[in-house]
């Protein structure tokens, strides 16, 4: 091509009769004067100068526009090289407090077409349908004849529905890159950590307390949450559900020094890639949510209220020979003595005459003042969604301080029982539940004083005695010193107590000694069996999921098992029983 | 003289422009070697992101447990008195078990 341009210049050069150029190619006298010949002449160099000019002007423009190509532009468009070296999630993974995943998002592959560019609507659907659960041929058909140009057939297939859409072949159809929220643990930690929609929000549990830091922060995060205890709980409660064909059960670990919650349990539970198909009953944390009147458990605090305030000492005591009539209740005792009672035995045997003489003493004021300081008159400040407002009296009348001695007239969840009861035996100092665990060298949780150090080791001592001798043996998990409180109440139905409707619990801890970690159970009408003499109290189904979940969760947290019968750790849980002078002094 | 600079300059351009090339043409085709790899980076990325998952879950304790009642029917769960400090065994006779050569480097 160049070649041939090159020849054509220089014929033209060569017809050129320029004077002035040193070679003349060819002899001016060659060329005619002037005339037609002449005219013909230039007229040919001039087609001739323009069609070089063009050419010319043409292959410029294609050098330059193959340098700016091959050297310039690269340097502007996106180099390839700067795709990201990370993949990027939708939203951050939940891990739990060892590093396992519970939730993370898997790249699937959502169904689209171009209803424009289908050909055939129904022949389509009709394919699609035969691959597609619970898909409607019409409906699809329909979707793929909407004068539009995107329309979702089918959201997050199954790598295998997308394979046989693709063998399918249809055109028009696309499949767009989206993120599944997956919970690989399952549905014992449902509750805790709720669910997202379609889209990727959050709308139940951690899911959606923590949506925007799930959303904005790629980095994962990590809540208190232990999936071995999750489990010992979980199958534990299940368990116990079963055998005592209860309606549904609740637990929680917390730990007592830092105020973690290590496992929060409620049940019946769900899948959490079907919450949309789980019913009410499933669907509501009873850990968080439900409140309940959770009985003799509550002496816990009317006890170390007494304590705290001094009413009595814990070498004092009560005259429970006779049940108290007060406004229309009678308030007897369930493990009746008929006797006076010391403070260690009102606690042990879960009196309610006994309770209810201590709360009379301190009176009502002082009953509301510490059981908000226990933080049972406010919601949990738990970081979930769910979270139920305790129900307490409207008027707080002497007889409702009577009844709130031990757990009747006022009801709190589950959880905020726990941390309560955390408060007491971590030296007295209350501190917030939280399911986020703390980074590492963040200054410990400052927590508020509740009670007295003194009480908080009288009411130790107590505990590990109701295990020992008292209501709670069946929780005695050997060598963990576990202590605690049974709680059984009647529920209410239509304003009045229901005798064989009971919610049954169980608050423990261990080692009592110096307690560490603090368990609850609980369970929503379990029916008594054979083997429990038909009885369904704390004492009989709560207390041993208790000892199950100690025995084994001790040796996963590390606590080594101690022998109880050792001289320094009789030192340790003495209580005086039965105070002298005092023992039968009454009748 | 003119002739020779003429030449020298258009071998010049010529050699440049080679280079230019050349050189331009090499770094695309790095280029495309780096998207390459990055591209596979990626996908072992989220392979080992799906394997991460798949692992959290074959291996949550309900799983396990399931597992080990089948395959392990004689592993009960740990009683207490399985449960020991190291202060508790009991010193064994180093003579009878460890070579001549290593006693010393052991009592140290």
């Amino acid at each position: 091509m160049i070649g041939k341009i090159r020849s054509f210049r220089s014929n033209h050069r060569r017809t050129h009769a320029n004077p002035t150029r040193r070679r003349p190619c060819v002899p001016s006298k060659m060329l005619p004067a002037d005339g037609p010949a002449r005219e013909a002449i230039e007229t040919g160099r001039t087609r001739l100068l323009i069609t070089g000019a063009v050419i010319w002007a043409a292959f410029g423009c294609i050098g330059l526009r193959l340098v700016d190509l091959s050297l310039l532009h690269p340097a502007e468009e996106p180099s390839h090289a700067a795709v990201s070296e990370r993949i990027e999630t939708e939203r951050a993974d939940i891990l739990d407090r060892n590093g396992v995943i519970l939730a993370t998002g898997l790249a699937t592959a959502s169904l689209y077409a171009n209803p424009r560019r289908v050909i055939d609507p129904d022949e389509a659907g009709r394919q699609l349908a035969s691959v597609l659960p619970n898909a409607d041929a019409t409906e699809l058909a329909k979707r793929m004849r909407l004068d539009r140009t995107f329309v979702w057939l089918h959201r997050k297939l199954t790598p295998r529905q997308q394979w046989q859409i693709l063998r399918l072949g249809i055109p028009g159809l696309d499949f767009q890159r989206e993120e599944a929220r997956a919970y690989p643990v399952g549905h014992p930690l449902a509750h805790v950590l709720g669910y997202v929609d379609i889209d990727n929000h959050g709308i139940a549990g951690v899911e959606k307390s923590f949506d925007d830091r799930l959303r904005g922060d790629r980095e994962p995060l990590s809540l208190t949450i232990d999936v071995r205890l999750q489990h010992v709980m979980h199958a534990a409660l299940s368990d116990a559900m079963k055998e005592f064909s209860a309606m549904g059960a609740s637990g929680v670990i917390l730990d007592i020094k830092t105020g973690e919650v290590l496992s929060l349990v409620s049940l019946p539970d769900f899948d959490p890639y079907r919450a949309g198909s789980a019913d009410e009953e499933q669907l509501r944390n009873r850990a968080t949510l439900d409140v309940y009147e959770l009985g003799s458990a509550f002496k816990v605090f009317t006890t170390a209220t007494a304590l705290d305030t001094g009413v009595v000492a814990i070498d004092g005591g009560y005259d429970a020979t006779k049940p108290i009539k007060i406004a229309r209740y009678t308030i007897r005792d369930y493990h009746a003595k008929g006797r006076w009672l010391s403070v260690p035995e009102i606690f042990m045997y879960s009196s309610n005459i006994g309770s209810a003489k201590m709360a009379m003493d301190f009176g009502t004021e002082a009953q509301r003042d510490y059981l908000s300081r226990f933080g049972l008159l406010e919601q949990s400040p738990i970081e979930l969604p769910e979270v139920g407002a305790p129900i307490t009296p409207d008027i707080w009348r002497p007889v409702n301080t009577m009844t709130i001695s031990f757990g009747h007239g006022i009801a709190v969840s589950p959880l905020q029982m726990a941390s309560a009861v955390a408060a007491i035996l971590n030296d007295g100092v209350y501190l917030a539940p939280t399911l986020v665990k703390r980074e590492a060298g963040s200054p410990k949780p400052a927590g508020r004083r509740v009670v007295s150090r003194k009480t908080s080791d009288e009411m130790r001592r107590l505990m590990r005695l109701v295990v020992e001798q008292g209501t709670g043996k069946k929780a005695d998990a050997e060598g963990y010193l576990v202590g605690g409180k049974t709680g059984t109440a009647e529920k209410q139905s239509g304003g009045s107590y229901a005798r064989k409707k009971l919610i049954s619990s169980f608050v423990g801890a261990f080692p009592m000694n110096a307690p560490r970690y603090l368990v609850l159970a609980v369970l929503d009408e379990p029916k008594g069996t054979k083997k429990t003499y038909n009885y369904a109290t704390g004492g009989w189904v709560a207390a041993p999921v208790i000892k199950q979940v100690v025995e084994r969760m001790g040796p996963v947290v590390g606590i080594a098992p101690v022998d109880p019968a050792s001289p320094n750790l009789q030192a340790e849980m003495a209580v005086n029983v039965t105070s002298e002078g005092h023992t039968l002094a009454s009748f | 003289m003119k002739t020779y600079s003429l030449l020298g300059w258009l071998s010049l351009i010529v050699v440049a422009s080679y280079a230019m090339f050349h050189i331009s043409y090499e770094v695309e085709q790095v280029e495309n070697e780096l998207y390459g790899v990055n591209r596979q980076t990626l996908a072992e990325q989220e392979a080992i992101h799906v394997l991460r998952a798949e692992w959290s879950h074959v291996n949550r304790p309900e799983n396990l447990r399931e597992l080990s009642r089948e395959l392990l029917p004689n592993l009960q769960p740990p009683k207490i008195d399985q449960i020991g400090s190291l202060q508790e065994l009991p010193h064994r006779n180093e003579e009878g078990i460890l070579p001549a050569s290593l006693r010393t480097v052991a009592r140290q």
